[in-house]
C-alpha cells in the first residue's frame, strides 16, 4: 500500500488531460448534432413555424428513448456502433462516442426549452416584416435565445463532466477513472480526495464561465 | 385599400368549432384611419391578422391594395407583408437588439445595404422622437418609448398599410394619447392607411375617421364616428358609446323632478354641428310659458364637429311644453326620457 504522491503526479496530470479532451470533444459534436435537433424540435412542433405533427412526434418520441437509458448501460450497449464510428472500443475516442449520444439529445432537449422561451408575439412580428423561416430561425430565435442558450449548454457541460467519469469502464481514462480505480478500488484517499478537487474545480470553471458569457451576452 | 369579402375563420379546438371571423365585409379606404371595436373574444384580433395573412381564413376574400392576398405564392406573400406594417399591444421588440437594430430590422431581412438602413433609421428615430435611445435596449425603454420604436419599426419598409393591434391598450391615458397624436402624424405624413383593433372607445373617437363594431365574430354595425357615436343602433355599440359620453340620468334623480313638479317633462336634447352654438334654451324660456330646468349637458367633439346633448326639465302647462318642444324641434333633436334605465 501507499502510493507516492510525487511520482504520481504525472498520472493525474494526464488524468486531468485526458478528461478535458473527452468533455471538450464530446461537447463539440454533441452541440453539432443538439444544437439543430433542438431547433428542429421547436420548429416542426406542432402549430409552430414549420409544424409537423408526425415529424415532430417520432423525433420527440427518438430523443426521449435516448435519455431514458442510464448512460452506464448506453456506454455497454452501443459498443457495436462506437466500433463502427472509431474503429475501437476502448480508450479515449471509444469514450466519446457513447458520451455524444448521451449528451446530444439532453443538448436538443436543453436547446429546445430556450428556444420556447422565445416570446411567440416576437416571432408573429418577425414573421409581419415579411421573414422567411430561415431568418426567423437564425435571427430571432437563437439571437433572442441566446443567453438562456449559454447557460443551458453550460448545464449540458457539467452533465458531460460527470458522465465522463464512468468512461473508465471502455478505459477511457480521465479523472474519475483515476478516482475508481485508485481511491476507490485501492482505498488510496489522498488520489480520491485530490481528482473529486479537480473535479469541483473543472467544474466550477465551466460555471462560471458560463454565467459570464451569458450575462454579456445580453447585451451585445 | 383593404377589403374583406365574406372572410369567416373558424377554429377547432377540443371538438368544439369556434367561428372567430363569421362572414366579414369590410372596405377600408387609402388614407383613412379605420377602427373596429369589441370586446375580448369578438374575433378582432383574428380579423386584422388575416390581412396580412398571420391567419389565413378559410372562407372569402381579402383583397389589400387590389392584390388578393389568398392567392400569393410564399415568396409574393413576403414582399407583400413588408408593405403592410404592424404594431402590437406588447411591442414585440428584439430584448437582444438595440434600439437601432429593431428599427433597422426589417431592413435587414429585405437585404438592404448598411448605409440606407443607417440613413432610414436615424430618419424614423427622428420622426418617433427617440433619437438619443438609438444605442438603448428595449428593457431600458417605458411602455410608451418602445411602442415609438414599434412604429418606427413598421415604417422602415414604407408600408402603404398600418396595422394597429391593441396598440395603445397596455399604455396609460396620457401615453396612450401620445402615440395617437403620433399615429395620427404617420397618416399625415406617409399617407398611409391605418386599420386599428381596440376595445376601447376612446381611443377610436379620438382618432378613427370610421369604426366597425363586432361581436361574436359578425360585424354588427359600422360606419362614420360621427354617426355612430351620436345614433348607434345597437345595444353593444350604445354600451361602448356609453363609456365615453354618458348622457344617462340616474332613476332616482327622475323620480325626484318628477315628483317635484306636476305635469312636467324631461327630454333629451341632441345638438350637431352648427346647432350647438344657438341658445335654444334662453329663446325657450323667452317665447313660451315654460320653465326649463337643466339637469345634464355635455359637449364633445367627434371629427372635429362639436357634438352636444342636453337633458332639461320643461315645467308648464302641457299645450305650452308642446309648443316648446315643436320650436325645439326645429333647431336640435329631441328625445323624451321617461324611464332612462336601458
Amino acid at each position: 500500500m501507499g502510493i507516492d504522491l510525487a511520482t504520481f503526479w504525472p498520472r493525474i496530470v494526464d488524468a486531468t488531460i485526458e478528461t478535458l479532451q473527452m468533455v471538450a470533444f464530446s461537447l463539440i459534436f454533441s452541440l453539432i448534432i443538439g444544437i439543430p435537433l433542438g431547433i428542429v424540435l421547436v420548429v416542426t412542433r406542432p402549430g409552430n413555424l414549420l409544424g409537423n405533427k408526425a415529424f415532430f412526434a417520432v423525433l420527440n418520441g427518438v430523443i426521449n428513448f435516448l435519455r431514458s437509458i442510464p448512460f452506464i448501460i448506453l456506454l455497454v450497449a452501443i459498443i457495436p456502433f462506437t466500433r463502427l464510428v472509431v474503429g475501437t472500443t476502448i480508450g479515449t475516442a471509444a469514450a466519446i462516442v457513447p458520451l455524444v449520444v448521451y449528451a446530444a439529445p439532453y443538448i436538443a432537449r436543453l436547446v429546445e426549452s430556450s428556444l420556447l422561451e422565445v416570446s411567440p408575439g416576437v416571432i408573429e412580428a418577425a414573421e409581419a416584416m415579411g421573414a422567411k423561416p430561415w431568418q426567423i430561425i437564425f435571427r430571432v430565435l437563437v439571437p433572442e435565445a441566446f443567453s438562456s442558450l449559454i447557460l443551458n449548454i453550460t448545464i449540458a457541460t457539467v452533465g458531460i463532466i460527470g458522465a465522463s467519469a464512468m468512461a473508465g469502464f471502455v478505459g477511457g481514462g480521465g479523472l474519475g477513472d483515476l478516482a475508481i480505480a485508485y481511491g476507490y478500488q485501492r482505498f488510496e484517499t489522498e488520489i480520491m480526495i485530490i481528482t473529486v478537487l479537480l473535479l469541483v474545480v473543472i467544474v466550477q470553471f465551466v460555471q462560471s464561465l458560463g454565467n459570464k458569457l451569458s450575462k454579456t451576452s445580453r447585451r451585445r | 385599400m383593404i377589403d374583406f369579402q365574406d372572410v369567416t375563420k373558424t377554429y377547432t379546438t377540443n371538438d368544439k368549432q369556434i367561428t372567430a371571423v363569421d362572414h366579414v365585409n369590410l372596405s377600408i379606404e387609402q388614407g383613412e384611419i379605420f377602427g373596429v371595436i369589441g370586446f375580448s373574444g369578438a374575433g378582432k384580433s383574428t380579423l386584422i391578422r388575416c390581412v396580412n395573412l398571420l391567419e389565413r381564413p378559410d372562407q372569402g376574400k381579402i383583397i389589400v391594395n387590389g392584390t388578393d392576398m389568398l392567392k400569393l405564392s410564399k415568396p409574393e406573400l413576403i414582399n407583400v407583408r413588408r408593405k403592410i406594417g404592424m404594431i402590437f399591444q406588447h411591442f414585440n421588440l428584439l430584448e437582444s437588439k438595440t434600439v437601432f437594430h429593431n428599427v433597422g430590422f426589417p431592413l435587414l431581412l429585405a437585404g438592404v445595404s448598411k448605409q440606407k438602413v443607417k440613413r432610414k433609421v436615424d430618419q424614423l428615430l427622428e420622426f418617433v422622437g427617440l433619437k438619443d435611445k438609438a444605442e438603448h435596449y428595449p428593457e431600458q425603454l417605458s411602455g410608451g418609448q418602445k411602442q415609438r420604436v414599434g412604429i418606427a419599426r413598421a415604417l422602415a419598409t414604407d408600408p402603404e398599410i398600418l396595422l394597429c393591434d391593441e396598440a395603445t391598450s397596455a399604455l396609460d391615458p396620457q401615453t396612450t394619447s401620445s402615440i395617437l397624436d403620433l399615429l395620427r402624424k404617420v397618416r399625415e405624413e406617409y399617407n398611409i392607411t391605418i386599420l386599428m383593433i381596440t376595445h376601447e372607445m376612446p381611443v377610436i373617437k379620438e382618432i378613427c375617421d370610421r369604426v366597425a363594431v363586432m361581436e361574436q365574430g359578425k360585424v354588427i354595425e359600422e360606419g362614420s364616428i360621427f354617426d355612430v357615436f351620436s345614433n348607434p343602433q345597437q345595444q353593444t355599440t350604445r354600451n361602448f358609446v356609453k363609456t365615453v359620453m354618458n348622457d344617462q340620468l340616474p332613476q332616482s334623480v327622475i323620480d325626484k323632478v318628477h315628483g317635484a313638479h306636476e305635469g312636467s317633462k324631461i327630454v333629451r336634447l341632441t345638438f350637431v354641428d352648427d346647432s350647438t352654438d344657438i341658445p335654444l334654451i334662453s329663446d325657450v324660456a323667452k317665447k313660451f310659458e315654460v320653465d326649463t330646468n337643466i339637469l345634464f349637458g355635455q359637449i364633445i367633439e367627434l371629427q372635429k364637429k362639436p357634438f352636444g346633448s342636453l337633458i332639461v326639465e320643461l315645467i308648464g302647462t302641457s299645450t305650452e311644453i308642446d309648443k316648446a318642444i315643436q320650436f325645439i324641434e326645429s333647431q336640435a333633436s329631441v328625445e323624451e326620457v321617461e324611464t332612462d334605465g336601458d
